[in-house]
């Protein structure tokens, strides 16, 4: 169990000038702006719960991470995992966490994947028989085995995040941190990623907190979100209710050959609604209340449109709702 | 024409400002590796029985100990060969092809700009500092005040050609990493060779006969130990004008030398797709 | 018993890194070789124009060169880690999957690297050490053996420690390279003989920072018998152990103020 009390974390970063005579400025005299990146948050995430920690960036999530890891100190509050905090006693808390950090790999760049597991095992002390086991599991969910003799620099990206996955999981931590795990790779690998993320979760009751940009992975994986922004937690509670909230919306860009008046268009009683966008049109609407074959059939007849791009909610469209909704209420 | 390389002049005299922890540190490591050439010298002429060895008293030694150590420091700024590395391991060397402006080029105001600043910063106000003291003491002999000038023209000419030589080397260097990645131990051999036969290490003239005739006129005399020997005043301005263009003359040979190895190279790079 | 196990673990994935690049690896040995070739000719360059430096020859010079490079060698194969950390890893925040493990940082830190270049330098070392201990007709007592190897072995622990204190102050500063550069200043000081230093920096370095102690006395014993061999082997021991003792301590404080870097 992980619990975050009034957490809090205050960076100071020197304030930088323009131009090369700033620069000299700075030289002799540095002034320093605080940031605050989180400020005074409070939660509680249960065992086997799988969590997407969302956020726009700069909003705080990785500095939640790193203070939950126990590689970043709070300037107020705490963090417990199982009753300590990873900051004070690193050593006992990191057999506990398994970390993945989307950009950065934890693998050894210039050896095969096969070596870094052996290192791994002795550094978690992880006995031969759970090794074994885990390993034929991990090798099975995530198909990495093909690839285990290769140096982890001749894997692609895809690949490199299902070893890093699989290296994570290798000591079988009952928390694991997910740091966009799925960023930059494409639709079928993400997929594949998830299936793994869920099998293993069911497997090991891992408690599973990832952050991502990816709605479709917040769809597939968690049952809980917490949204950040600016430091402070906007939502926190079941996905179904923000879905509930907002319902399915979704985005239709198209560029209408007929001149059109976008305050003029004015069908389906309202529920869509028209933004311009350079040359074309933005189309906004609840796809629960109003078929989206209705609305690209308009398109195509009434607007004429050559071309056309559907798009679900992005985290930020969330984010957006939640805060302008806040600000009306 | 050049115009569009000052961004590049800049931002290599930002950077130089950016990291000012570097400069201080710097100071008290040479000021501790000057210490220990002074003692060395010092024990060395004490040990010896004439007053001159290889043409230096035991005065000019240690201005010439000293000035070769700030010289260095404020006129290879640069980081060329960690940036063509860093372009080849990532490949952002494909990008510069691209671009309209010459990969070259940029770096050579880049580096330009940062000795600038350097030497502004640091050096203008250092070799000041040190001059005064060295010629208060009798350390620098002056024979007439009009050299000073006359000297200190020529010795910015020969440092400005310095830079330029050194960065030569140092792009030579980048660029022939495309076959290794061996980037560190690369960049240390060079700096090292180019210390040795440069004069940085003991003046040329310390060499054993034929080799300090062939240093004398290789690129290495003019990138430190000549522009060295023109400031303190010890090289007339006769032979600073040879050195000069013994140095210009060797900056367009290595300029050569480099868009060559960079044409070769740079195919191997297309062939493998970056 | 673990531990030991984790090193060798460590070591062999760090040689076999090294061996995949074996060209690279060669031009770093390769590097070493240059650079200490460039400081002898230096050396020999001087000496070709006085008799001797306080009376020291060029042989008896070339032995402290020689053996002053064991004792960096030696730290140089096991710890060459530290260097990153002080100039890099804790600013890149690549220490972070260091302290995301339940295993001592130190411990990791030291087991990330095999330094292969290092062996380069111990056996240009012992060569310059053998063929100018030949020349010199140095009598070898058992004496004179056994400091030089303590001085070799707990040379190295010294280096190291200095080593640590450092590095571990990027723990507060974000990068302290150049103090360690500093510290290695203070080493090359001692491939001079003593004597033509004025008495304050050789009490810097005999008290402050004692290379003086792991590498001139010792030299100063072999060749010209100066103090007793068991006295100079046993403070050496003495004061590298509390060295490295302060070291852990230095490190174990420090590296309590590492935080990764933002965003």
């Amino acid at each position: 169990m992980i619990q975050l009390q009034n957490l809090t974390k205050i960076f100071k970063k020197p304030i930088r000038k323009e131009g090369v005579l700033g620069m000299l400025k700075t030289l002799f005299s540095a002034k320093y702006e605080e940031i605050v990146a989180v400020d005074h948050i409070n939660a509680e995430i249960g065992d086997g719960e799988i969590v997407g920690y969302i956020g726009s960036n700069g909003a705080g999530k990785s500095t939640t991470i790193k203070m939950m890891c126990g590689i970043l100190t709070p300037t107020e509050g705490k963090v417990l995992v199982d009753g300590i905090e990873p900051y004070k006693a690193r050593r006992k808390v990191a057999s506990k966490i398994g970390v993945v950090f989307g950009q950065k790999t934890q693998l050894w760049w210039d050896i095969p994947l096969i070596e870094s597991f052996k290192v791994l095992k002795e550094i978690y002390r992880i006995d031969d028989a759970d090794y074994r086991e885990r390993m034929d599991f991990l090798c099975e969910t995530l198909g990495i085995r093909e690839f285990l003799n290769q140096a982890v620099r001749t894997l692609s990206l895809g690949q490199r995040m299902r070893a890093d996955l699989a290296a994570a999981w290798l000591h079988n931590p009952q928390i694991l941190f997910l740091d966009e795990p799925t960023i930059g790779l494409d639709v079928l690998v993400k997929q594949h990623i998830r299936e793994a993320i869920k099998t293993m979760n069911a497997k090991y009751n891992t408690t599973v907190i990832l952050t991502t940009h990816d709605m479709q992975d917040i769809e597939d994986l968690c049952s809980r979100i917490i949204i950040i922004e600016k430091g402070g937690i906007i939502y926190d509670g079941p996905l179904a209710d923000i879905k509930h909230r907002f319902g399915d919306l979704r985005t239709l860009t198209v560029n209408p050959q007929a001149s059109f008046d976008a305050d003029l268009l004015n069908t389906f009683d309202g529920k869509v609604t028209y933004e311009r966008d350079g040359d074309g049109l933005l189309v906004k609407f609840n796809a629960d209340e109003v078929a989206l074959e209705h609305v690209v059939d308009y398109c195509f007849h009434t607007l004429k449109t050559s071309d056309l791009k559907v798009a679900e909610i992005t985290v930020e469209d969330v984010v957006r709702q939640i805060l302008e909704e806040q600000e009306a209420g | 024409m050049l115009r569009r390389y000052k961004p590049f002049f800049r931002a290599g005299a930002m950077e130089t400002v950016a990291y000012r922890f570097n400069i201080f540190g710097w100071l008290i490591v040479s000021a501790l590796q000057i210490l220990c050439v002074f003692f060395l010298w010092i024990g060395v002429y004490s040990n010896s029985e004439q007053a001159v060895i290889n043409g230096f008293t035991l005065r000019e030694m240690l201005v010439y100990a000293a000035f070769i150590n700030v010289f260095n420091f404020v006129s290879f700024p640069g980081n060329t060969m960690y940036s063509v590395v860093q372009d080849i391991t990532k490949g952002t060397i494909a990008m510069s092809f691209v671009k309209p402006i010459s990969y070259r080029v940029r770096f050579v105001f880049s580096n330009l700009g940062a000795m600038c600043m350097n030497m502004v910063l640091l050096g203008l106000p250092l070799l000041a500092v040190l001059y005064i003291v060295f010629a208060a003491l009798g350390y620098i002999v002056i024979a007439a005040w009009w050299l000073v000038p006359l000297h200190l023209v020529l010795f910015f000419a020969a440092q400005l050609l310095a830079t330029m030589l050194y960065d030569c080397l140092d792009y030579i260097c980048g660029v022939l990493c495309f076959y290794t990645t061996a980037g560190w131990g690369m960049n240390s051999m060079k700096q090292v060779i180019v210390n040795f036969l440069s004069g940085s290490l003991i003046p040329l003239s310390f060499f054993p006969g034929v080799f300090k005739q062939l240093l004398n006129y290789s690129p290495f005399a003019g990138i430190s130990q000549n522009p060295v020997l023109i400031l303190m005043l010890k090289m007339d301005w006769a032979n600073a004008l040879l050195s000069l263009a013994l140095s210009l003359g060797w900056l367009v040979v290595l300029e050569g030398v480099g868009w060559l190895v960079f044409r070769v190279a740079s195919k191997k790079v297309t062939v493998q797709g970056g | 018993m673990r531990y030991i196990k984790l090193y060798f673990t460590c070591i062999k994935r760090s040689i076999i890194t090294r061996l995949e690049y074996k060209r690279d690896t060669f031009i770093s040995i390769f590097n070493f070789f240059v650079t200490n070739v460039a400081s002898i000719l230096s050396i020999w360059m001087i000496m070709e124009s006085i008799p001797s430096l306080n009376g020291w020859t060029m042989v008896e010079m070339g032995f402290l060169y020689g053996f002053s490079m064991l004792p960096v060698a030696l730290d140089h194969i096991f710890t060459d880690d530290l260097w990153s950390v002080a100039f890099f890893k804790v600013q890149s925040g690549e220490m972070d999957r260091m302290f995301t493990k339940p295993v001592p940082v130190l411990f990791l830190v030291i087991a990330e690297t095999f330094q292969l270049e290092g062996l380069g330098e111990l056996a240009v070392g012992v060569v310059m050490l053998s063929v100018c201990g030949s020349m010199l007709s140095v009598s070898w007592s058992f004496g004179a053996v056994f400091l030089l190897i303590m001085a070799t072995l707990f040379g190295a622990l010294m280096i190291t420690s200095f080593k640590i204190i450092f590095a571990a102050l990027a723990f507060k500063f974000k990068r302290s390279g150049q103090l360690l550069q500093i510290n290695y200043n203070f080493i090359s000081y001692t491939r001079y003989p003593l004597k033509i230093y004025p008495t304050i920096i050789r009490g810097l370095l005999t008290f402050v920072f004692p290379f003086a102690l792991i590498i001139s006395y010792p030299v100063e014993v072999t060749l010209f018998a100066t103090y007793s061999p068991y006295v100079i082997a046993a403070v050496i021991v003495a004061v590298s152990c509390a060295l490295f003792a302060l070291s852990l301590c230095v490190w174990h404080i420090l590296e309590r103020k590492y935080e990764s870097t933002g965003s």
